[in-house]
């Protein structure tokens, strides 16, 4: 019998090594990337196109930071300063990528935190009461199809238009206050919702069928019991995969949103340093996504876990 | 609880139909019946008869489009039809309590079985939390349960299909109901399981408790009931007291159904003594896997046994036993942890550091078929009955311009109508798809025929041609046959030699007529007991 503590740091190690090939992939894309896309970097880091740099001044720089050397040699040292922790300094900010980080990813992890829970509320408001009911089911099933179509950047400029400057409900623009993240956490989450929805409710029609419920309802279990004590955490399952994937798809719409709401936040910022070619800042941005991305998962997983017990049993 | 009045079931005349898109169909016509506390009647019938609709238009479940109409249903006073939901709640689980299939869905599996039981009283809001717990524990011990402090906290699949059974039982009358309803109670489990349940079930009979009991299974509906109802598509075609319909049928289906059951059936006559040679031989099998708990065990250890040529060879034991894995390991799908196998003369299996290559097995792959207990999981759902068999006709390396006659003639074999062959295995009852599974496994013109439980899903007689059609294939092509089932029914028709597995070991061997008449280990006399207490009862006609 292999002891408990090896069987837990087997998987620990296998989780490490998972999460380390997907850092080193985004660290590697990130590079390949900011190659491939056009422009001059030493352009970007003497402070942007409108510069008059001297072709001599541009030879210094770049020699300074290394971009005369071959490709395969600036990717090496690319990838020693990450694995160091040297994020190094953001060229168009003119301070540590890591400070960056520390002012610009707060903004950013609470709007999804907020889309997220707009995403499950919806999810669940919408199926849960809605199953298999003759016509609220139809309703709900359309609507969800209807929001999961819709593009995050168009809603939040529908919302923009109507709440804030029809209505004057909320702030157009801006990071300071409750209210400010209202907006942009309805137009990343009904997207998103949309699709927790429409999994969730095959999973949920699905669940209704199995004969433990037809057991539940024989004790004399009320509807609404029955729904939420029994079907609802059998059908929680796929949404829950799905919000893995759903965390990678926020990060993205993140970008367009924030830009749209005049949001402090690391979209808004990976934006901008893309578009200057800061390739300091863009793998710092890119890897923290990257481990947001790791860490949901692991989450995901974890909650998996406890919904269906039976798979600690499977796995172990 | 105040005494209930009267707790007698009222039905007359009562009738089930269900809207569907092509208009209404009838589940259940014209059936009456009154069940009284401490009396059991048994609605007996085949899939599709109409007995769960039954069962669930009793307590107001019919489901979705279902239409309950009846001259009476009356439970004591309450007239049951038209009733309000509100009021449905408070008969179910309270009033009458019920009883499904398998318990490892039947309870919710993500929960521990305590919760379950607990949620029985939760309901009907009996006693605080405490007392629930209690008489969680309770009710565990009055359905026979050990340590019921554990069992409590396990979940369906981590209880074994007695012990979950029970568990489910004892939710069910948590409440004390006066009757309960048990649909199919005891279909998927061991015969000794099944003894189990059957002597609970008596037990609350005798407490008072009034049973409709709801099987398709004869033999044990004969042990308990009083009165018998058989079904046939949602028409009753016989009833009457027990005694009389199960010594005196009058129905031609009643009497199919008692001849169906395969332990009426004429044991295989005594095959000559074992002198073909060998076509399988396997040599000290064992397959050693880590359990759910992280603790190692062997699934099987030391297996030895050996096929000859046109014998059948019935592999029995209680369900964990190590059937199917032995089973699966001398397919060559499942690679085991010591031991051989041989076929044809060649090595087929090896364990350790040189398995045989999957390409010293491929030319003989041909000459080994595999039947299943469902066939609907080992078909391509999207493939026709042609294409199936096709397919397999392709890997005997038949040429494609004899598929469309082939095919004709095999389907001809199994007696199924050529006009199948244009459907997929979703759309024909289940019958007919075992039937296609022979089809396809004798397509190959195999030497050896490896059955694993082929008839424990299907009704009774069909499971009775089933079983003609094999004996005849085999017959007819020599074939040898590993069958593996739980029903000593079944092996006794069906097998030359036996070999009885208990916790992964082989505990007896033998030839039928010895170890089924005169069983050595004890092992197989509980066995054997526990199936003839289940049939027992049932009068061989004549």
């Amino acid at each position: 019998m292999i002891p408990f503590f090896l069987r837990v740091a087997h998987a620990f190690l296998a989780k490490a090594l998972n999460a380390f090939t997907v850092l080193f992939a985004a660290a590697t894309l990130c590079f390949v990337v900011l190659q491939l896309t056009p422009g001059d970097p030493v352009l970007a880091i003497l402070g942007g196109g409108s510069v008059n740099a001297t072709p001599e001044t541009l030879a210094v720089a770049r020699h300074e930071y290394g971009l005369d050397r071959p490709l395969p040699v600036q990717y090496g040292l690319y990838l020693t300063r990450l694995a160091q922790g040297q994020f190094g300094n953001s060229f168009s900010q003119h301070m540590p990528v890591v400070d960056v980080l520390r002012s610009q990813a707060p903004p950013t992890l609470e709007l999804m935190a907020a889309a997220f829970i707009v995403a499950w509320l919806f999810a669940l408001l919408s199926t849960v009461p809605t199953v298999r009911r003759r016509w609220f089911g139809p309703v709900a099933s359309s609507l969800e199809t209807i929001s999961a179509g819709l593009p995050p950047f168009w809603l939040g400029l529908l919302l923009l238009w109507a709440f804030s400057f029809e209505f004057g409900l909320f702030p157009p623009a801006g990071t300071r206050g409750v209210l400010s993240i209202v907006l942009p956490a309805l137009a990343l989450g009904i997207p998103l919702g949309g699709f927790l929805a429409q999994v969730t409710r095959e999973s949920f029609d699905l669940a209704l069928d199995e004969p433990c419920v037809l057991t539940a309802r024989a004790r004399g279990m009320d509807e609404r019991a029955v729904r939420l004590r029994h079907v609802l955490r059998h059908a929680l399952l796929p949404g829950v995969d799905l919000s893995a994937w759903g965390i990678g798809a926020l990060v993205g719409n993140a970008v367009a949103i924030e830009m749209i709401f005049s949001r402090k936040g690391i979209g808004r910022e990976l934006f901008l340093a893309v578009s200057g070619h800061d390739m300091p800042l863009v793998a710092g941005i890119i890897l923290f996504i990257a481990a947001i991305y790791i860490i949901a998962g692991f989450l995901a997983d974890l909650l998996r876990r406890l919904i269906d017990p039976r798979l600690k049993a499977l796995h172990s | 609880m105040s005494a209930l009045p009267d707790p007698v079931l009222h039905v007359e005349d009562l009738s089930v139909s269900f809207a569907t898109p092509r208009g209404h169909t009838v589940a259940v016509q014209n059936l009456s019946f009154t069940l009284k506390p401490g009396q059991v009647v048994a609605l007996v019938g085949e899939s599709g008869s109409g007995k769960s609709v039954t069962a669930r238009s009793i307590i107001g479940l019919t489901g979705a489009g279902g239409h309950v109409s009846a001259r009476r249903l009356s439970l004591g006073d309450d007239d049951l039809r038209d009733l309000p939901e509100r009021r449905w709640r408070d008969i179910r689980g309270r009033r009458i309590g019920m009883v499904l299939q398998d318990a490892l869905v039947a309870l919710d599996p993500l929960r521990p079985v305590g919760r379950e039981i607990a949620e029985s009283l939760a309901v009907h809001r009996r006693g605080t939390a405490k007392e629930r717990t209690r008489k969680v524990l309770e009710l565990l011990e009055q359905v026979g349960i050990r340590e019921p402090d554990l069992r409590a906290r396990q979940r369906p699949d981590e209880l074994s299909g007695g012990l979950r059974q029970r568990a489910l039982i004892a939710s069910a009358i948590a409440m004390s109901p006066s009757l309960l309803i048990a649909d199919e109670p005891t279909t998927a489990l061991d015969p000794t399981v099944q003894a189990q349940i059957l002597d609970l079930f008596s037990s609350l009979r005798d407490r008072g408790t009034g049973l409709l009991l709801i099987s398709h299974d004869l033999g044990f509906v004969a042990k308990l009931a009083d009165e018998i109802i058989v079904l046939e598509h949602g028409k009753v075609v016989e009833q009457g007291p027990a005694a009389r319909i199960l010594t005196a049928p009058k129905h031609p289906y009643t009497i199919t159904l008692l001849e169906a059951d395969p332990s009426r059936h004429p044991a295989r006559p005594v095959a000559p003594e074992p002198t073909g040679d060998s076509l399988l031989e396997a040599r000290d099998l064992s397959f050693i896997r880590k359990g759910p708990d992280g603790v190692i065990r062997p699934i099987i250890s030391d297996v030895t046994l050996t096929l000859r040529r046109g014998r059948t060879l019935g592999l029995i034991g209680e369900s964990g036993s190590g059937k199917t894995t032995t089973s699966r390991i001398i397919a060559g799908l499942l690679q085991p942890d010591t031991g051989t196998v041989s076929f044809r003369g060649e090595p087929w299996v090896a364990a350790g550091a040189q398995p045989v290559p999957e390409r010293m097995r491929r030319p003989r792959r041909r000459f080994m078929a595999l039947i299943y207990q469902d066939p609907l999981s080992s078909f391509d759902p999207r493939w026709t009955v042609f294409d199936i068999l096709s397919d397999a006709l392709s890997a005997a390396g038949e040429p494609k311009a004899n598929h469309t006659d082939r095919i004709g003639e095999l389907l001809e074999r199994v007696r199924l109508p050529c006009s199948i062959a244009r459907r997929r295995p979703g759309g024909i009852s289940g019958g007919q798809r075992q039937r296609v599974a022979i089809a396809r496994a004798v397509a190959v013109k195999p030497d050896l025929l490896i059955c694993d439980e082929p008839v424990s899903a299907l009704d009774v007689s069909v499971q009775a041609q089933v079983l003609d059609l094999l004996e005849e294939l085999q017959r007819d092509f020599g074939l040898a046959c590993l069958f593996i089932s739980h029903d000593m029914g079944v092996i006794r028709r069906m097998c030359d030699d036996v070999v009885v597995m208990q916790e992964g070991r082989i505990i007896e061997v033998g030839t039928a007529a010895d170890v089924l008449i005169r069983p050595r280990h004890s092992f197989t006399q509980s066995l054997l007991t526990a199936a003839t207490k289940l049939s027992a009862s049932l009068p061989v006609v004549a």
